[in-house]
Formats: structure tokens, sequence, C-alpha cells
């Protein structure tokens, strides 16, 4: 097994041999990489510098060596629009792949990435123009091809939008989400909600588990409505992640506030559901409980099975080999971490 | 001939290639035109150089001579015949 994590300076790779966890020197050294992606025995990366952009790279001998696609992806000269960084990519079981990028749009390969289309039913949608940057940019973070005509895509700030084409049209799928950053926070937005993650149920992709701007909610056909399933249960509902690896299983890991990025009570704990969000539990088994002013942001969590893995914004990241009942350890002193892959070799 | 220089930063992008030779068929040629034919076959450089709108990237400094761009005519700036341009990477904290 295999551990990708993604940080501020460089793509680091963690190994288990013999009980002890190793951490290799960075690949990327220097730069961001928000995003790692698997297809077949080929990983994708993304490494970004303010000085120089985002190159879409590969690698097929685990993470060793990488290779930048030789055309670098672009946004089409008739958008009049630059491309600031990649904030996702993923495959699909077809291997065809979807890059997520800001300013918020949505890019297809058909051809292993050799080439990349924007996706312009999405480019063209009437929202587009009233999405608003978060802190972080107007970034397409969240890429959910459920089949090959049914993606589901998350954007901060502009909300979930589902397509039943392929992309030719998108609809806005944001009801009943609460977005208390609005002028009106008891009227419920068409669109603009900040949608952190959403996790897809690998055994029934009609349920998904989505993180919000303050609040968790349960989608049980395929993201069209939600309920809220995080009021009154857990010690915040405000959050970034949002992982599902089995039927009704999610984990999400409360933050205390929108501006306090805290864990609540200062101690850090996972929440996992095993009823589809009906309750929940803590799991703090080897996690610090004391003293803890750390976050997780939303691509810092991860699982392969009952494998999990997440890393901090301070640079430590645990594991965890029994669905979250116990927690190690497995680095610290890491650079901000920004996304976590586990991946079986 | 004109030479230009890049910044190890940048010069990742094309093998660590830090030293960049053009020879013009005028004596005096556009800057954008001197990138656009020295970095014809590294689009991964050109990119990180200059993005899909045409402008240089934010954080990006170019040099004719020791004079930046930017106080000349940007990339319609002239370069002549044994004129060197130097590009590098804007300082950076953190």
């Amino acid at each position: 097994m295999q551990i990708y994590f993604g940080t501020l300076k460089g793509l680091f790779r963690a190994t288990k041999t013999s009980d002890v966890w190793k951490i290799d020197s960075p690949k990327f050294a220097g730069q961001m990489v928000y995003s790692i992606a698997k297809h077949g025995k080929r990983l994708w990366s993304a490494p970004f510098t303010e000085w120089t952009g985002t190159q879409i790279s590969y690698s097929d001998d685990a993470g060793e060596s990488w290779n930048a696609i030789a055309e670098p992806i672009a946004f089409p000269e008739d958008t009049e629009t630059a491309l600031e960084k990649i904030w996702q990519i993923t495959a699909d079981s077809s291997g065809k792949l979807f890059c997520g990028v800001q300013p918020a749009a949505l890019f297809t390969s058909d051809d292993n990435g050799e080439t990349w289309d924007l996706c312009r039913g999405l480019w063209n949608h009437p929202h587009r123009k009233e999405w608003n940057p978060g802190y972080g940019g107007l970034g397409l973070h969240t890429i959910l091809p459920i089949t090959d005509k049914i993606w589901i895509v998350a954007i901060s700030s502009g909300g979930a939008y589902r397509t039943e084409d392929a992309g030719e049209t998108w609809t806005a799928c944001n009801n009943a989400i609460v977005a208390p950053f609005m002028p009106d926070p008891t009227t419920i937005p068409e669109f603009g909600q900040c949608v952190h993650k959403i996790a897809v149920d690998p055994t029934n992709p009609n349920l998904m588990i989505l993180q919000h701007h303050w609040g968790v909610y349960r989608s049980v056909d395929i993201g069209k409505t939600w309920q809220n399933v995080g009021e009154n249960k857990l010690p915040s509902d405000f959050g970034f992640v949002s992982v599902m690896n089995a039927k009704d299983t999610a984990f999400i890991i409360p933050i205390k506030a929108d501006i306090e990025r805290f864990f609540p009570e200062e101690k850090m704990r996972v929440y996992r559901t095993r009823d589809a969000g009906e309750t929940w539990q803590a799991l703090a088994n080897g996690l610090p409980q004391e003293g803890v002013f750390d976050c997780v942001l939303r691509d810092s969590f991860h699982a392969s099975g009952e494998n999990l893995a997440f890393g901090t914004t301070g640079g430590n990241a645990y594991f965890t080999s029994d669905n979250g009942e116990t927690w190690d350890k497995i680095a610290e002193h890491l650079p901000r971490i920004t996304c976590v892959r586990v991946f079986e070799s | 001939m004109i030479n230009v220089w890049i910044h190890s930063n940048i010069a990742r992008l094309a093998n660590d290639k830090l030293d960049w030779q053009f020879e013009p068929e005028n004596e005096q040629t556009e800057l954008l035109s001197v990138l656009q034919n020295i970095f014809l076959n590294e689009r991964n450089l050109f990119f990180g150089i200059i993005d899909e709108t045409g402008k240089v990237r934010k954080h990006i400094n170019i040099y004719k001579g020791s004079t930046n761009i930017n106080k000349l005519n940007g990339l319609q700036s002239i370069v002549k015949n044994g004129e060197e341009i130097n590009i590098f990477t804007a300082v950076s904290g953190g």
C-alpha cells in the first residue's frame, strides 16, 4: 500500500515496510500539489506554482518518475481565459479523464490525457458568471462520474451541478442546502452554495454524503435532492471532507467554525456514520485530544477499503487499517497537506 | 544571434536547459516572435512563461539586457541581433 500526500511544497509518498512507515523525498519539490489520481497503473497529478502555472503530469512507476504531458492543458482562445490552477483530476471506469480547474471549469480527455477539451456545456451555463470565488479561489474541485452520462461536479462557490447527457447540459442541484453566507440565509438559493466535498456510496451510487460550508447533507437520488443529516448530531457541521468506503458508511471531520478552522474542543476527531447519516460516532483512538489547533482540507482524506488516511494543514498525517477504530500518526512536519490518496499497490 | 537565458525554476519545464539561442532572419525581431520560435517544441516551457491569453505570467520577469520589458513595449519590444534576453521568476517568500 502507498499513500500519497500532496502538499504546498511537493508530493510525498509513504510506504509501509515491517510496520514502519517511510516517507520518501518529495517529487515536484517546492511545487503545490492539489490533485492525485490513479487509473490502472498510471498516476496523475498537476504540480503548480504561481510562477509558471500548472503542468498535468503522469507516472507509470508508482510515483518514482513523472512526465508532463506534451501539450499543456489550456482554455480555448475564444474564452479569453487563463487557467490558474488544477483542483482535481479523476478517471471513470472506462479511463475517461476529468480535470476540475480554477477558474471553475471542467475539462475531459478521451485519449489518456494527451489532449483536453473544455466542457462547453458547463462553461456556457448562464449561472457561471454569477459564481463567486471563495477564499481559495473559484475552483471546480469535485468530480463524480456516476455513469458515462451522469456526472456531478461541485464548485466553490457555485454549488453542485448535475448532467445526465455527458456534459451537454447541466442543472444546479442544491435543493435544501442552506447558504448562511448569502444575504438572506432563510432562503435557499438555486446556486451559489459552497459545497466542499461530495462522496458516493461505492455500493449504491444513489447515496451521497455532502459536506457544505456549514451543513452535512444526504442524497438518495444521485444528487437531485438533499436532506440535512448533521444538524444537532455533530460538535460542528462545518468541515471540508466527506469520504464513503462501504454501504451507508461515511466519514467527515468537523471543524469548529468558518473562521476558527480548528477541531472542535481542540480535539482531533473523525466522525463516522454506518446508517447514511442517521447517527454519527466519534472516532478518536490514537488521535490527539488536547490542544490541537489543526485542520483537514477537502481532498486531504481518502479511503481504500477499510484503509483510510488524512493529512492536516499542520503537516501531520494519520492512518487507520480498521475503518477508523484506531489511528496511527504516520508523518509529521510535512508542509501544509492539500490532498491525500491511498492506493493498494 | 539572440541569446535567451532562463532561470532554473523555469528551466525544469525543459529538462533544465538554461541557455537558448535564436538566429533571427532580420536585424530586429519582436520579443514574442523570438520566444515563439525558440520554444516552438517546448510547449510546457512556453506556457510556463506566457499563458494561453498571450500575457506574461504575473510572477515572471523578462529583461532585455538589464531592462524589464514592462518598461519597454512588453512582448512587442524589439530585440536586435546580438542582444540578450533573461527570464526570471519573481522572488518569493515562504
